[in-house]
């Protein structure tokens, strides 16, 4: 087939796919000129969607309405012709169901706030973003969000799975515009509603909405030290902020949510430093984040000094200190070299290798194709094989697998010659990446590396993935969970040596196996807008900025690092949920 | 379902013209000046909204908000004999709005172009709807404009905002990676 019988094929199939709206187009266009002149388009609102002219006269329609009482208390049986749910919640509960055209036939409350805010309006009839603006309009004169309490959850349930995404991700951009006017920050999680899930009960048992009890359980599910009893107490805005601090599957958050009710981090970390007697300016390794022990908000301070480990935990409303624990972090830092130990070494990651490799060919990633990472074992030692191409040429490294020293650099012209590449004059292994710090211990990504290959499971292979930091019998071990095939694996590995103290394996329980459709991901701009607003930040205050999107055990994210006053930041967010998965900042020394 | 079949050849410098007199037309108030613009593009303003939003609907909604622009901005159009260069970089521009707007990256991952072309209710576009998997974003983009907008290479680049050669080498790439991949087809079979 020739290059015009292609394009023509393309041609004649797109064209056959162009919708027509030509009379509608036309229709639009007298109206725009009936307006007496030839008025711009130019804002962003009115461009955005062809409902949204309409959506004056329907808002001012409904301001005319308002005192009509109409606050439906009892579980309203959905109507046939019912396409969606959107539920609304703060702390009033309000849900809406929608026909195929996003018009409300019918308002019900969750609960007597959720009736309070119903009770203004008659939503009947109007176009989703209407109802949904009219609603949380209320709930901001109500007070229900305000500068401490800025979250609202939408939740939305539909048999077409597709149409309940797709509304979801609608509806999340205008509640987002929604909340942008108001002068306190937002949070806007968006999530849809699983089908047939048992949430009902869970929401009767604890006597809250659906919506809210199915946030919870995804929250329990990618955190299991919370309960669902613990959670259910906290408010959304609670939920969201600790939906913040983890990395919670298939909810989609915009902005994050106040923190103002509590004394923030910085404050925490004060209260912490003050206790343990050690001055701002020589704490190492900071590390803050706000967490739910067992109902209570608290924000969990961790940080280093002259040789010992800080762990605490602060009321995050009263500030008092909850726990305390300090211990020595080794004192002799294991040397690379000397943990080389068959059996238990403390590997580098295959990424590290990579990126050792890459260094020294002078090869920036995104240059490098048909990328080869492989863990191997050479003369008596582990060492990684790695192989990319860039400009037709063919690199082949061995990277020893523990101290990062390049073993062997070539590479392969087109003419198939191998030549080897000369070793940098200085033997020193290139410094890791920066992600990994100085420390005593082995790191979690070496830590899962020595489960896994216990096990026998490549890292693809394995999910659910989670590797813990605790302290066991005074001991400092990394805990290792992960699931494979029909398995569910549970390592107990020594933090200092690597060696493995206990394993534990059992068949998984395969009652919520939901494989997930391949994600959409946010955007670099907007992790960049996650990361500052967590780190409280702007663009123009940063520098040293660095993106990347990562990918670990098929959970993708983008690791952000930037500096600002001295402080060096590393920010993880999920590049699914846009979740802080991880927030670090440390002096830069 | 309506499916307007016409065979639509690309558009050509006559129309070029055609559009120029029409536009200045609208910016006149001639509202039914639209129409010819509207026929003589409405493919390649979808295609090319369509290959950056992987969304029918969203697609859709670019095409219109891109006719009412090119309405209320016909008064301040300066004649510069390329209208229909003007007429894509508006949807591209609308589409890259829009991209931001909603927080999505280009590269929707595994796209559904049997959906997006409808091959449910027109089974002929199976073929196509092949072709445009095996094309990254760029060599699409590409393709498409010079495909169903009839568009140059050199126009291309403008539109696209690249480099001529790119543009170029992008376009062969494109070509050779569907000939090797009818060829294989054509050898299975």
């Amino acid at each position: 087939m020739n290059s015009e019988k292609i394009e023509n094929g393309i041609r004649e199939a797109f064209e056959s796919v162009t919708p027509d709206i030509k009379a509608e187009l036309i229709d639009d266009i007298k109206k725009e000129k009936g307006r007496g002149k030839i008025v711009k388009l130019p804002t962003e609102k009115k461009n955005k969607n062809r409902i949204a002219g309409r959506i004056a006269a329907i808002a001012a329609a409904l301001v005319l309405l308002i005192g009509a009482a109409f606050a439906v208390r009892a579980i309203v049986k959905r109507p046939d012709k019912a396409a969606a749910t959107v539920m609304i919640d703060v702390n009033p509960s309000v849900e809406l169901t929608l026909d195929k055209s996003n018009k409300v036939i019918a308002a019900s409350a969750g609960n007597d706030d959720g009736a309070a805010v119903l009770s203004e309006m008659d939503l009947t009839g109007s176009d989703v973003k209407v109802a949904v603006n009219a609603v949380i309009g209320a709930m901001v004169r109500r007070g229900y969000l305000n500068e401490y309490a800025n979250s609202v959850l939408i939740s939305v349930e539909s048999g077409d799975p597709e149409f309940g995404t797709r509304l979801r991700d609608t509806l999340g951009v205008d509640v987002r515009e929604i909340m942008g006017e108001n002068e306190f920050g937002y949070a806007v999680l968006c999530q849809t509603m699983e089908p047939g899930s048992s949430f009902d009960t869970m929401a009767e048992n604890y006597g809250i909405s659906r919506s809210k009890a199915q946030l919870i359980s995804r929250l329990v599910e990618s955190h299991p030290g919370y309960s669902f009893e613990e959670l259910a107490a906290l408010s959304i805005n609670e939920l969201g902020l600790l939906s913040g601090s983890n990395a919670v599957s298939k909810l989609r958050t915009f902005g994050s949510s106040s923190e103002l009710a509590f004394i923030g981090a910085e404050q925490a970390l004060n209260i912490a430093l003050e206790d343990a007697g050690v001055p701002a300016s020589e704490a190492l390794n900071i590390g803050v984040e706000l967490d739910c022990e067992h109902g209570v908000m608290v924000y969990e301070v961790e940080f280093t000094h002259s040789g010992l480990e800080y762990d605490y935990e602060i009321d995050a409303v009263t500030g008092s200190v909850i726990k305390r624990e300090c211990e020595p972090s080794d004192d002799e830092p294991a040397a690379p070299g000397q943990t080389e130990q068959p059996g238990d070494p403390a590997l580098i990651s295959s990424q590290t290798a990579l990126g050792i490799a890459l260094d020294h060919a002078g090869v920036s990633e995104k240059d490098a194709r048909d990328i080869e990472v492989e863990l191997d074992r050479g003369d008596a030692r582990l060492i990684y094989e790695v192989e990319f191409k860039h400009n037709g040429t063919e690199y082949d490294y061995e990277i020893d697998a523990v101290t990062g020293d390049v073993l062997k650099a070539e590479t392969d012209g087109e003419d198939g010659h191998a030549t080897p590449t000369p070793k940098p004059g200085s033997t020193a292994a290139p410094t890791a990446q920066p992600t990994q710090k100085p420390s005593a211990y082995i790191g979690k990504k070496a830590a899962l590396e020595i489960a896994l290959n216990d096990a026998g499971v490549s890292a693809s292979q394995a999910n659910d993935i989670e590797v813990k930091l605790e302290t066991k019998n005074g001991t400092k071990v990394y805990d290792v969970e992960f699931k494979a095939g029909s398995r569910e694996y549970e390592y107990v590995i020594n933090a200092k040596t690597g060696s493995i103290i206990s394993r534990n394996s059992e068949p998984v329980d395969d009652d919520h196996d939901d494989p997930s459709p391949a994600p959409t991901l946010i955007s670099r701009e907007q992790a960049w807008q996650i990361a500052l607003e967590r780190a409280g930040l702007t663009m123009s205050q940063i520098s040293d900025k660095d993106i990347e999107l990562e990918s670990d055990n098929g959970v993708q994210y983008y690791e952000i690092e930037f500096k600002c006053r001295g402080y060096e930041y590393e920010i993880r967010i999920n590049a699914v949920s846009g979740a802080v998965m991880k927030f670090e900042k440390e002096l830069d020394d | 379902m309506l499916i307007f079949i016409s065979m639509a050849e690309p558009v050509t410098g006559d129309d070029n013209a055609m559009l120029e007199a029409c536009i200045a037309k609208l910016a006149e108030g001639d509202v039914s000046a639209m129409e010819p613009i509207y026929d003589a593009t409405r493919a390649s303003v979808y295609a090319y909204a369509l290959s950056m939003l992987k969304s029918s609907f969203d697609a859709e909604d670019v095409m219109h908000d891109c006719y009412m622009k090119i309405f209320s901005s016909a008064k301040g159009y300066a004649p510069r004999g390329k209208p229909l260069a003007y007429i894509m970089t508006v949807t591209r521009n609308l589409c890259l709005d829009r991209l931001k707007e909603s927080g999505r990256t280009a590269n929707i991952p595994d796209e559904d172009w049997e959906k997006l072309l409808r091959v449910e209710d027109v089974p002929s576009n199976l073929e196509a709807a092949g072709w445009m998997k095996i094309l990254n974003d760029e060599e699409r983009q590409i393709v498409l404009l010079h495909a169903v907008g009839g568009f140059k290479h050199r126009e291309t680049a403008q539109i696209m905002e690249m480099p001529l050669a790119t543009v170029l080498s992008r376009y062969s790439r494109a070509l050779k990676k569907l000939k090797k991949h009818i060829a294989e087809r054509e050898g299975e079979i």
